[in-house]
């Protein structure tokens, strides 16, 4: 889940080898998008439901329209995985978003923030040899994760280190993902 | 500019001024002065409003020429801070810098009021929006109780400014050109009918005061300028005119081409 153009389409694309529509433009997941993916690099191998939503703030009172798509993706999910456009200041959205959904979340849940598109972040001169962020762009992503930690977890409980800065488009962080991915599966289920 | 000349210009400005009041008369020169004195002592006030992150701050930069500091990651501007630009050497125009919308829960209450506060005051109101990122519902929301509820002369002064379309999707900016690529262009029209679509649905803002643009690319600021100095409607003319030049930023052999291509002759 996570706001329109955060990328969340593109990034279970890649992660799960899948090919769900997207758009660099508009919004254009409009439904609940389902598969039951197998991640092949685990032993042993996990099969695993993905469920991708429309984003949330594309307009006023989409939200609400959107709200019962939101309810089904969330109840009962093991891992919940939340998008974060990295060169973005809105957090408000997100911290109403997440503390109405907060009561339908079991103990079990387990939150992951993917701070997406980190190769926009300011001043922008993402490191294209090592393919990595910049000097400044690194200093920069701390006070980034920083305030996204203390901004959201005023509605939810979230480790600072389940905070992954990733770009999809440049390949970057994805294992990161994955193996925070595959932590949060392993977590003792609740039933 | 030397010492030299600059009293070479005042004095010119002196000899000029007698010749007008040898042509207008003593009571029609009076008047004349006093009207301008009038104009000097209110300087068109611009505000520079948008939710968190959206570049405000950059914008008044690359528009006028300053240096103000920009935070990348965290909160910034915290306070409205007004900036008195020179204009001419002694006619100003007044740029403030709003705290970002939007940002968080518990600040936004105060922010809110602020920006309902400085409304009526203010001649040109640019609003920017970050027209990368997708989600509209909190600038839709902003607009319709901030600026929207005020006349249609308040809608009038309203400007909209659809900043960082360098980094809209696929994102392949064309550094060389400092231009976007082809299939950028195609991507930033369609992203930012469907933004102009999302806010005209709520604030009835005309969509020729909406503009696209970025502020760091120095792209189309020419565009941005020119919608603001005609939303400031008779105060227009007080608008500084010059912004910062995008081809600087462009490569050196685009530069030194595109000279030739302004002054053909020397070729």
């Amino acid at each position: 889940m996570g706001k329109t153009g955060a990328g969340k389409t593109t990034a279970v694309n890649r992660l799960f080898g899948l090919d769900w529509q997207t758009d660099s433009a508009v919004a254009c997941t409009r439904e609940l998008n389902q598969a039951l993916v197998s991640l092949p690099s685990q032993e042993p191998s996990y099969r695993i439901q993905v469920v991708d939503t429309p984003g949330i703030a594309e307009s006023q009172h989409m939200d609400e329209y959107y709200w019962e798509q939101y309810e089904q993706a969330v109840l009962g999910a093991a891992v919940l995985l939340w998008f974060f456009q990295a060169d973005t200041r809105v957090y408000k959205p997100d911290q109403l978003m997440l503390k109405k959904l907060s009561p339908l979340l079991s103990e079990s849940t387990c939150l992951i923030v993917c701070l997406s598109q980190v190769d926009n972040m300011g001043p922008g001169d993402w490191d294209i040899v090592q393919n990595k962020p910049s000097h400044a762009q690194l200093a920069n992503l701390e006070l980034k994760i920083d305030d996204l930690h203390e901004k959201l977890s005023k509605v939810v409980r979230l480790d600072r280190a389940s905070i992954i800065p990733c770009s999809i488009k440049c390949g970057f962080g994805l294992s990161e993902m994955l193996d925070m991915l595959v932590g949060g599966l392993n977590e003792p289920q609740s039933i | 500019m030397s010492r030299n000349q600059s009293s070479d210009k005042k004095g010119q400005k002196k000899g000029l001024r007698a010749k007008l009041a040898a042509v207008l008369g003593g009571p029609k020169m009076r008047e004349l002065e006093d009207l301008i004195r009038k104009e000097r002592a209110i300087p068109p006030r611009i505000a520079v409003m948008g939710k968190a992150g959206v570049g405000k701050t950059t914008t008044i930069n690359e528009l006028f020429n300053m240096d103000w500091t920009i935070s990348h990651a965290a909160a910034g501007t915290r306070e409205p801070r007004t900036e008195y630009f020179d204009l001419t050497s002694d006619v100003k125009v007044a740029v403030i810098d709003m705290p970002g919308l939007g940002e968080d829960l518990d600040a936004d209450i105060k922010y809110f009021a602020m920006y309902q506060d400085l409304m009526p005051n203010v001649d040109v109101v640019l609003w920017i929006v970050q027209a990368n990122a997708r989600d509209l519902s909190e600038d839709q929301r902003i607009l319709k109780e901030v600026v929207s509820t005020g006349s249609r002369e308040t809608l009038k002064r309203v400007v909209i400014g659809l900043n960082q379309v360098d980094k809209i999707g696929p994102g392949n900016w064309d550094e060389k050109l400092n231009y976007p690529s082809p299939d950028q262009a195609v991507s930033i029209a369609r992203r930012c009918h469907d933004i102009s679509e999302k806010l005209a649905e709520i604030t009835r803002v005309d969509p020729e005061q909406i503009v696209y643009y970025s502020a760091r690319r120095r792209f189309r600021l020419a565009e941005i300028k020119q919608a603001m100095i005609h939303a400031a409607g008779e105060k227009g003319w007080k608008l500084p005119v010059r912004s910062s030049n995008p081809l600087e930023l462009a490569d050196s052999e685009v530069q030194e081409f595109a000279r030739t291509l302004r002054n053909p002759k020397k070729d």
